[in-house]
């Protein structure tokens, strides 16, 4: 049976965090006041749900006669989300080996290239678009440009990371057979990482697949791009359209993504 | 005249604490077939990478066939290294590929890297790769992936491909540890046919003292960085394993 007084022990249950845990969960709590302060978070303003639930009424009945158009402007955003991030792949994998410390030719390659990655990741690939977008036009194209150059820097650091955990073993392999630099990157060092980075390639994809969507508010065009029109002109039976479009498409390339990472793995 | 003589040889890793090798001298005669035995941590493995200039000692010298191998560099450090063949614990094949690949890798002292990449390789290079292949008794593997192997014939393909370098000495760095008991006998027995038919020399760390009496012609027993025993197997009593091993076991 149980004893009747049971009380919480000390140094018993979930809760038995030390002094400095419980000093640090207050100074997370104050943080979020703050933050909750600075975004106007307010519940009571939910009163007025009902303009919302005004707004979705109008979006009814959806334009399904706009079917066509839509399936290709997905079609296009798919081909600069595939675009981009296979170009991006493409010229990471190269000059990851520069970035990485166990291959980098030297100390001014591997910081030369750390450097430009790093500066490639920051920048957001709504901006690389727009800087693009007087030189070589509106369009998808600039959309695939800002999505390979942003990639580019992402995947660069992630395979360059790869390279450096690579086990060292089958690269000693190589070397005692008198290979050089070249055969223990290609047959020590590519076999292993190959996997991860066609993971890691196929959920940029998935990413990226949201990026171009956005891509397509400044011009890229896509199902972005229709959505935003249709948004501006408010023709929220397009919209509605347009939305489940998306819903469909995210969704598909997510498990596609999904099956694919299973099977190189 | 040695084959391989190896004197004062001192190894300190970056950050560690003590030497790896305390001046260990060695000398190897054509055809033997040489194990080294010694607890973990007794630096088998540093001295075996020493050898074929994988890990760079302090100071010591290796003298390979009567030249000086410590100053080798670049075209010429490759030169030396594929005269040597190694071989593994965990094997180190290239999983994904076919066996016939990785025997392959046993020519790229010889081939550019883009040779090897697109499989371009000589007619006769081709022939030895098979002749190895079925000299370790792998005979119609070749186009098998080395991953859907067993341990065993892992193993085995690895001994091909160091055998399709040619080499004049082969390494071993407890090539058997990771096989059940008679995998690890059968293996230990080919390279004992290897090294009795072609004369290969062999130096081969293990951390079983019955197959080092069963096959080695001379054991060398390394402790705490210093050769403890070198001698015939015979030898190899209690008292030279407690001086070897320490008293504790
Ligand atoms: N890469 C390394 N970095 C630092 N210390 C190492 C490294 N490899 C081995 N050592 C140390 O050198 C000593 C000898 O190791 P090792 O040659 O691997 O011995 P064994 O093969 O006999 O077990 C050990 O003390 C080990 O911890
Ligand atoms: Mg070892």
């Amino acid at each position: 049976m149980r004893p009747s007084k049971a009380r919480s022990v000390p140094g018993a249950g979930l809760l038995s965090l030390s002094r400095r845990t419980w000093a640090a969960l207050a100074v997370l709590i104050a943080v979020h006041v703050w933050a909750a302060i600075g975004t106007e978070f307010s519940p009571a303003r939910f009163a007025r749900l009902a303009n919302s639930i005004e707004l979705l009424t109008r979006w009814w009945p959806p334009a399904w006669e706009l079917a066509d158009r839509i399936l290709e402007a997905s079609v296009v955003t798919i081909q600069i989300a595939l675009m981009g991030t296979t170009l991006a792949v493409l010229f990471a994998l190269p000059l990851s080996f520069l970035a990485a410390r166990n291959t980098a030719p030297g100390r001014f390659a591997y910081n030369a290239s750390r450097t430009l990655l790093t500066v490639l990741r920051g920048i957001p690939e709504i901006v690389i678009a727009l800087v693009l977008v007087p030189t070589v036009g509106l369009g998808p194209f600039p959309g695939v440009l800002a999505l390979f150059i942003h990639n580019l820097g992402v995947l660069g650091k992630m395979v360059s990371e790869l390279i450096e955990a690579a086990d060292r073993g089958p690269q000693e392999a190589v070397l005692a057979t008198g290979g050089g630099r070249g055969h223990m990157i290609l047959f020590g060092i590519l076999p292993q990482i190959v996997p991860e980075t066609l993971s890691q390639a196929f959920y940029r994809l998935e990413v990226n697949v949201r990026a171009s969507l956005v891509l397509g508010f400044i011009g890229a065009g896509g199902l972005g791009h229709e959505l935003f029109l249709s948004f501006r002109v408010m023709r929220y039976a397009e919209v509605l359209v347009q939305v489940a479009a998306i819903l469909v498409l995210i969704t598909a390339v997510d498990y596609a993504s999904a099956w694919v990472r299973r099977k190189v793995m | 005249m040695a084959l391989l003589v190896v004197r004062g040889l001192r190894v300190r890793y970056p950050g560690a604490q003590e030497d790896a090798l305390r001046g260990v001298d060695l000398e190897l005669a054509p055809g033997e077939f040489v194990c080294v035995l010694g607890p973990s941590g007794a630096g088998k493995s540093t001295l075996i990478r020493c050898i074929n200039r994988l890990v760079e000692p302090a100071s010591g010298q290796i003298i390979w066939d009567g030249h000086d191998a410590m100053r080798l560099k670049g075209a010429h450090l490759l030169a030396y290294r594929r005269q040597i063949g190694m071989i593994f614990q965990e094997f180190h094949l290239v999983d994904r590929l076919p066996v016939l690949a990785n025997v392959l890798m046993g020519r790229f002292g010889y081939v550019s890297p883009w040779q090897a990449a697109i499989g371009r390789y000589g007619p006769q290079e081709v022939a030895w790769a098979r002749q190895a292949l079925a000299r370790v008794g792998l005979a119609g593997y070749e186009l098998r992936r080395a991953r859907d192997l067993s341990g065993g014939q892992r193993q085995r393909v690895a001994i091909a491909r160091a055998l399709v370098q040619r080499p004049r000495l082969m390494l071993g760095d407890e090539p058997v540890s990771n096989l059940d008991p008679v995998t690890a006998r059968a293996i230990m027995a080919l390279l004992a046919e290897i090294n009795r038919r072609d004369g290969l020399t062999m130096l081969i760390n293990l951390h079983s003292v019955d197959l080092a009496r069963a096959f080695a012609t001379r054991v060398i027993g390394l402790s705490r960085g210093q050769v403890a025993f070198d001698g015939p197997p015979s030898r190899v009593d209690r008292s030279v394993l407690e001086q070897v091993y320490g008293t504790a076991g």
